[in-house]
């Protein structure tokens, strides 16, 4: 799985966005409609990120870890949050 | 609604109409306020409010002036006058309704009222544009805002920052006093924060691909105005911008035009100045071959400006110098505020500018007064930076006739102000000439074949005035300006225009 093309996240003031530029997203359905921006803590948007490229939930489970230096399953759980909340406004391809 | 509104005259003797816009506050509120109106009387006076159209809407206006065929008009809210044929008036107030109390014109109190609105010293400024000033100033100049009064108008407020495009920075005085403010403004407020936040984000990234494009192909170009501005304030997304400026180097003209239309751009605009490249959903670049037209006082001290820029080490990229940057940002807000006038987003940027450039260790301020003494800014620029002082740093708002010139005139100025302020300076036709029969020099920056074969000029006259016929926007804006101009008094023995 990875994130749909023309995503930028960028760090602001009070935490991190994710926002839509050109390319491939635009010419997605669900992209077009969701013309906004998707807030993020640091964590969210490290795991974002990662979903660039191409991957599967046990790598990014793994990058996790080693970044947070936290358990598996503390892993996992926010992982599964943000993979749900991206592909609930339709942004995983 | 005219001739119903005559046949109900003609039927009653009066009918009460409510107000629409703020035009005659504070005398006439469209919130709880409405007008009594009566048959046009044989003879009209100074003081009296008619009921006409105009511009396709019924308004109801002060006399300032009555003349023999026309009377002058002006809202006791508004700064400027209007022509309007007695024939064009339909009705006129004898009286009105104040929160559901009817005062009639011959009501010592609105006689007094009266008396003093049409006297030449009068201003009226509402409570809103005050509180919007101080917000905006509050949120620019990182204080505590101002809690707002009871009854203030927030409607009033948002369409005000609208208007100035100063939504996103007021976010940041108004996220202070949240409590205070109804749950709906508020998240206006953050929307509109959170759209420029994601419009400045967007342009930073396009911009380095543009950037790139421009350095792959050797063209040197140098980051204009809000580029620059915008990383000086307090808050990214805080200042709310149309565009980017970029200067170019003239010859270059062809690789930049190829370069954006690699990016799928068109180029709507152009002028001899600049070119405008567009995108959607956002993207709009002002790529300027040259800082002021040939004929601008300012033209000449910017001649080489690109020998005096610094210039970025193994990289296309020109830096203007601080001064150089302080100046020509100076030329560009007389520029706009002696045409149709500017916003207060101005002397936000002059606030910033003096604060972040002027406390830089080496800023050059007697290399910056020599120049504005050239440029004959030296009153301007002490005029502006005296009220920017004020409102910034003193919390001084008593100068309302400038305050209400900047709140009430959109950031780059009203197309109808610099009209008229151009008529009255030149005289009718003089304006007429020069729109129709630009000189020379500004037209081979648009027409380049007349560098080589001059005595196509008229031809190319003629095909400038086709052109802008058979536009359709340049059509509406020549048929605005030709309404300015039928309107515009040129002898003025009472001109109240501030």
């Amino acid at each position: 799985m990875k994130l749909v093309q023309g995503f930028i996240i960028t760090q602001v003031e009070d935490g991190y966005v994710a926002i839509v530029a050109g390319g491939e997203s635009l010419r997605n359905e669900n992209m077009r409609k969701f013309n906004g921006m998707i807030r993020m803590n640091k964590t969210a948007a490290y795991i974002a990120e990662l979903m660039k490229n191409e991957t599967s939930e046990e790598i990014l489970v793994r990058n996790f870890v080693e970044k947070f230096r936290t358990d598996e399953n503390t892993a996992r759980e926010n992982i599964q949050t943000v993979i749900t909340a991206l592909s609930g406004a339709g942004l995983i391809q | 609604m005219k001739s119903s509104l005559k046949k109900e005259l003609r039927k009653n003797r009066y009918i009460v109409q409510p107000v629409v816009g703020d035009s005659m506050m504070p005398m006439l509120d469209e919130r709880s306020d409405a007008v009594r109106l009566v048959k046009y009387p044989k003879k009209l006076k100074e003081g009296d409010i008619p009921l006409y159209r105009s511009g396709g809407k019924y308004v109801l206006h002060r006399i300032i002036q009555v003349k023999k065929f026309y009377c002058i008009t002006k809202g006791d809210n508004r700064s400027v006058t209007e022509k309007v044929p007695k024939r064009k008036i339909i009705a006129v107030a004898d009286g009105y309704f104040k929160s559901g109390r009817f005062i009639s014109f011959g009501d010592p109190e609105y006689v007094a009222y009266c008396r003093k609105v049409i006297s030449p010293d009068y201003f009226y400024i509402s409570p809103e544009l005050v509180y919007t000033a101080k917000l905006y100033i509050a949120a620019v100049g990182e204080s505590f805002p101002p809690y707002p009064e009871p009854d203030i108008d927030w409607e009033k407020i948002t369409a005000i920052c609208k208007r100035q495009k100063i939504s996103a920075s007021v976010y940041f005085a108004v996220s202070k006093i949240s409590d205070s403010i109804p749950v709906e403004i508020f998240s206006q407020f953050r929307a509109e924060y959170d759209k420029n936040l994601r419009k400045e984000i967007l342009f930073e990234q396009e911009r380095k691909a543009i950037f790139e494009a421009l350095e792959a192909a050797g063209v040197l170009y140098m980051p204009l105005k809000g580029i620059v501005i915008n990383t000086l304030y307090p808050h990214r997304g805080m200042r709310q911008f149309a565009d980017n400026d970029i200067l170019y180097p003239e010859e270059s003209r062809a690789q930049v035009s190829k370069i954006f239309q690699s990016r799928d751009y068109n180029s709507k605009l152009s002028s001899d100045v600049h070119d405008v490249y567009l995108k959607s959903p956002i993207y709009n670049f002002e790529m300027h071959r040259t800082l002021f037209a040939s004929d601008s006082p300012y033209a000449s001290f910017f001649s080489d400006i690109w020998q005096r820029a610094h210039r970025k080490s193994g990289s296309y990229e020109y830096i203007m110098k601080d001064e150089d940057f302080y100046i020509y940002f100076l030329a560009h807000f007389a520029k706009h505020y002696y045409g149709g006038g500017c916003g207060i987003r101005f002397c936000g940027d002059l606030y910033i500018l003096k604060k972040y450039l002027f406390e830089k260790p080496g800023f050059d301020k007697s290399y910056v007064e020599n120049a504005i003494k050239k440029l004959s800014l030296c009153d301007f620029e002490k005029e502006i930076c005296e009220f920017t002082r004020h409102i910034f740093d003193l919390g001084n708002f008593s100068d309302i006739k400038t305050l209400s010139a900047f709140m009430t005139t959109s950031p780059y100025g009203d197309i109808e102000q610099q009209v008229i302020k151009e008529i009255k300076s030149k005289g009718k036709v003089k304006f007429i000439l020069k729109k129709v029969f630009l000189p020379y020099a500004r037209m081979k920056k648009t027409f380049p074949v007349l560098s080589v074969l001059p005595p196509l000029l008229p031809f190319f006259w003629a095909f400038r005035l086709i052109s802008c016929i058979a536009d359709k926007n340049k059509r509406k804006s020549a048929f605005f300006q030709m309404k300015i101009w039928k309107n515009t008094e040129i002898k003025k023995s009472n001109n109240r225009s501030v």
